[in-house]
């Protein structure tokens, strides 16, 4: 037997595969890929999108404040923020102004001056056509892009990734950080579910654990459903994966990353766009924005939220500064809530939210929308009159150069509404 | 379907599969499912209607009969339970209600004192309990009445809803386990009822009873309904931590008729007269209770725990039938959907979620714990590069129950065979040579291979998987101390391996 597992050993490293790996990783620059193979995988020619979803249907009424709507102050006795000329409110407590009627929530600040220099722009009344009010259901029907129904299995963004032929096999083409793929992830043969790139390795002794993966490969490929795939999705990451070298990555410009789980993700994506190993997709949560009870205003539970966000993504635009012009970030959630404040001192379930972007290529600055006001209401709620795949559909088409809008939202005919430019 | 042709049924399935007649489900690979050998109906009810196989329970199961095993199963109050009795004997929190929680755990550190003793409890229930479908079970009612445990009030209230609800209600009838949920403190908090009132009524407990615990979202009901029911429940809510209400212990229920909106309401049709107070909430459980949609979401869900992602129709209406003539009792239901063709006749594969993954291995591998909570402690890392810590999905909609939602993280269940195996989960240690003694005799690794397969797989190896596996392990003298390593490394690969991955 000692004998057996020498030889196994020693056939490892007879392979090439280690010896050249070693080679490698001595001789390219830290963020290059050390990989052997690693001059196949070409960066894609769109951008890098980075999706963001807002879980549990974010106020957006507090996000991008209409503080020139009386009906804003009106329905929320408890919940509405200060103008920004309001001088009766502490100057952190109130909007902060983008074009005399829309504002950002204090806690937002960080991203004002991105919004000042063109990197921000908010699509407000936007959402699903949908009527629906279940998180679950709502969540589904965006993450799939077809409102409404439920045929299709996949996803948005996985019918993007499968029409989209430019040459990148990356295993690490679109990472879905977390411990699952969402759901706009489907549809794609390899989405990657990733926490951890320093935690991304077998566990157990090098030697070991490479044995032990082939012949997990060899099991897993006797299968014939999801479980092959994932598996072989799993084996191919892992080589990307820990040619990263996460613990030595230093953010640039001084930008530093808030300590929580999204911002984690955010280092972690930026990381591996600097890392050059092919992703173009990256999907992030961040979750809590069920805010039915003890919302807060200024100060309180949306607020912390707000400030998770905002922080969190100032943190990822200054460290990419030099990339930016090669990234569009897009935030979304399920639905935005009503207008009116409850008992609870908490908003619920409504319809039109926000839709806000990161890049440098827009053509538009600050808010675009076509306002419903908030005396037309849907419900008790915002009326959503910018559908959200046409949004997505201009970025596919002009960021991300895919056509293929007719596929990848087949139950919608888009109009585009001139966000973006090439 | 009666008991006698399920006895008909369940002994042909060795012979309909040796023969290749067995139905292929659309969602696996006609090849692979052909090629495959089949678990007998011992090992499918072993590993569908248990956390997985423990030392001796196949043989047991085979010896007695999977329908004997089944009905067994369905009255646990008569299956003795002393192991677990003794493991839980020193939690001091598991038999207190909310307010005496609430009272005696209040200080900084001592806060989630009874929330981690839920949790270390309910994962040694789910390993050691002879009560292995009553602890699936009440797995699948705290998913289905989703409560985050680890939030303020509901850290201190949870573990009596984990106990008067979900536990006292986990075979029992439906329209009782929803009223005791409707009016737990912690799930009042936990989807804002408590804070409800006339003025403007809070719709999120509203809106959850009907989407998640009742009808579900294609029940038919509209926004006019959430709006109706929100109405009825306002008023029912808990006596808060900081604010003192006469005669009220802090985190109990009570009913407030000053924020009850007291008008006529009227739910899926169906008048509530004005005045009701507290029994308008009532009223709309019964409702919903009775109502067509609730018997086949029930039965669906049900049916999906234990058959099948997509489930065959038929038989999630025998379950929802049995729902509406027991008048909501859950045995029934579940033995409707036991004894339905789809499920013994025809298995389909069930992914294991992860948090039953890896209590499917401690119970494999005999894992003793040392100290429950210190085991509990190291474990936790492991739940969440896994994704399930018990009592800790964000939503209410609870962990979901499908492949698609956990086959792409697959690195962690790896990593948790290789650690656990090799004796890294600290005071958690597998007993190989309780594992070992219970099998045949194995002189040789095809051997060894051969009797762990039918142990942890409830299946022989296919010569492809056997070949792979040899070929990784050698040819090793199992007595000797290389032995002793091929005998962990055959364990972690099979722990690691497909078959394993599912019920």
């Amino acid at each position: 037997m000692a004998q057996n597992a020498f030889s196994r050993r020693e056939f490892l490293h007879r392979s090439g595969f280690v010896a050249s790996l070693a080679m490698v990783q001595a001789s390219l620059p830290r963020w290059m890929p050390r990989l052997a193979f690693a001059p196949r995988y070409q960066s894609a020619r769109g951008d890098v999108l980075v999706c963001v979803f807002l879980r549990g249907g974010a106020d957006a009424l507090n996000m991008i404040v209409p503080y020139a709507e009386a009906a804003y102050y009106a329905q929320r006795p408890d919940l509405a923020l200060a103008r920004p000329d309001d001088a009766s409110a502490a100057a952190d407590q109130r909007v902060l102004d983008l074009d005399g009627f829309f504002g950002l929530h204090p806690g937002m600040a960080p991203l004002l001056p991105l919004f000042q220099s063109g990197t921000a722009l908010a699509v407000h009344a936007s959402g699903s056509p949908d009527p629906t009010r279940s998180h679950f259901e709502a969540m589904d029907y965006m993450e799939r892009g077809t409102p409404g129904m439920q045929a299709l299995a996949s996803g948005w963004i996985g019918r993007h990734l499968a029409t989209l032929s430019n040459g990148n096999n990356s295993p690490v083409r679109a990472v879905g950080w977390g411990t699952a793929v969402p759901q706009s992830l489907r549809g794609f043969i390899s989405p990657l579910a990733l926490q951890s790139i320093a935690d991304y390795h077998l566990a157990g002794r090098p030697e070991v654990a490479a044995q032990m993966l082939n012949t997990l490969r060899g099991l897993y490929d006797l299968e014939t459903d999801g479980l092959q795939a994932a598996a072989q999705a799993t084996q191919d990451a892992l080589q990307v994966v820990q040619s990263v070298d996460i613990g030595g990555y230093v953010p640039r410009n001084g930008a530093t990353y808030p300590e929580d789980d999204f911002a984690f993700g955010l280092l972690q994506t930026a990381a591996l766009i600097r890392a050059e190993v092919g992703l173009e997709v990256a999907c992030l949560d961040l979750g809590g924005w069920d805010t039915h009870e003890a919302q807060g205003a200024a100060a309180g539970r949306q607020a912390n939220l707000v400030g998770q966000l905002a922080s969190g993504l100032a943190a990822f635009c200054q460290d990419m500064q030099a990339d930016m012009g090669r990234i569009s970030l897009v935030v979304m959630s399920e639905f935005g809530r009503r207008v009116d404040q409850n008992a609870s001192r908490g908003t619920d379930h409504g319809r039109g939210g926000a839709l806000l972007l990161l890049g440098q290529h827009f053509q538009r600055s600050g808010v675009y929308t076509q306002w419903p006001g908030l005396e037309d209401l849907d419900g008790g709620a915002l009326r959503v009159t910018t559908d959200y795949r046409d949004v997505l559909a201009e970025l596919l088409q002009i960021r991300l150069g895919n056509p293929a809008l007719d596929q990848i939202f087949p139950t919608h005919t888009v109009a585009l509404p001139g966000l973006f430019r090439v | 379907m009666n008991r006698r042709d399920f006895f008909k049924l369940s002994g042909t399935v060795g012979a309909g599969a040796a023969l290749g007649l067995g139905g292929v489900p659309s969602a696996w690979g006609r090849a692979a499912f052909l090629a495959q050998p089949r678990r007998d109906a011992a090992a499918h009810v072993v590993h569908r209607l248990t956390f997985g196989p423990a030392l001796g329970l196949l043989e047991q199961v085979r010896a007695m009969g999977p329908m004997a095993f089944i009905e067994q199963q369905l009255h646990p109050a008569a299956l003795p339970d002393p192991q677990v009795e003794a493991l839980l004997a020193d939690f001091e929190t598991l038999s207190l209600s909310g307010p005496e929680v609430v009272a005696r755990y209040q200080a900084d550190n001592q806060r989630a004192v009874a929330a981690l003793e839920l949790q270390a409890a309910t994962l040694l229930r789910a390993v050691y309990s002879q009560r292995q479908l009553f602890e699936l079970m009440v797995h699948f009612w705290s998913d289905h009445f989703n409560i985050l445990l680890f939030q303020t009030p509901t850290i201190f209230l949870k573990p009596a809803d984990d106990r008067d609800v979900i536990r006292a209600h986990a075979l029992g009838n439906f329209r009782a386990l929803l009223g005791a949920s409707a009016a737990s403190p912690a799930m009042l908090v936990y989807l804002d009822n408590a804070s409800s009132n006339r003025r403007q009524p809070n719709e999120n407990y509203a809106r959850e009873l009907l989407e998640l615990h009742t009808l579900g979202v294609d029940g038919g009901y509209t926004e006019q309904d959430v709006y109706e029911v929100a109405r009825a429940f306002t008023g029912w809510t808990i006596a808060p931590l900081r604010r003192e209400v006469p005669n009220v212990a802090s985190g109990a229920f009570y009913f407030d008729p000053r924020r009850h909106d007291d008008g006529e309401k009227v739910v899926l049709g169906q008048r509530i007269p004005a005045g009701g107070g507290l029994e308008d909430g009532a009223r709309v459980l019964d409702i919903l209770a009775a109502h067509p949609a609730t018997a086949r979401s029930i039965a669906g869900k049900l049916a999906r725990r234990f058959v099948a992602d997509a489930p065959p129709t038929e038989v999630i209406e025998a379950g929802a039938a049995a729902f509406l003539a027991s008048g909501g009792e859950i045995v029934p239901v579940l033995r409707a959907i036991f004894e339905h063709a789809a499920f013994l006749g025809r298995p389909r594969p069930k992914l294991r979620r992860p948090y039953e993954y890896v209590v499917a291995s401690l119970r494999a591998l005999s894992a003793d714990f040392g100290n429950p909570q210190a085991g509990f402690r190291r474990l936790r890392q492991t739940l969440e590069a896994l994704g399930q810590v018990p009592f800790s999905h964000p939503a209410p909609d609870g962990f979901p129950d499908v492949a698609s939602a956990w086959q792409d993280n697959l690195l962690p269940r790896w990593n948790h065979a290789i650690t656990l195996t090799s004796g890294g989960l600290g005071a958690i240690q597998p007993d190989f040579d309780a594992v070992l003694a219970q099998l045949p005799p194995a002189n040789d690794v095809p051997t060894l291979l051969s009797n762990l397969a039918d142990y942890l797989l409830g299946r022989s190896l296919t010569p492809e998987e056997a070949a792979l596996l040899q070929g990784l392990l050698g040819e090793a003298d199992l007595s000797s101390a290389q032995g002793r390593q091929t005998i962990q490394e055959s364990l972690a690969l099979l722990l690691a391996c497909p078959a394993f991955q599912y019920r």
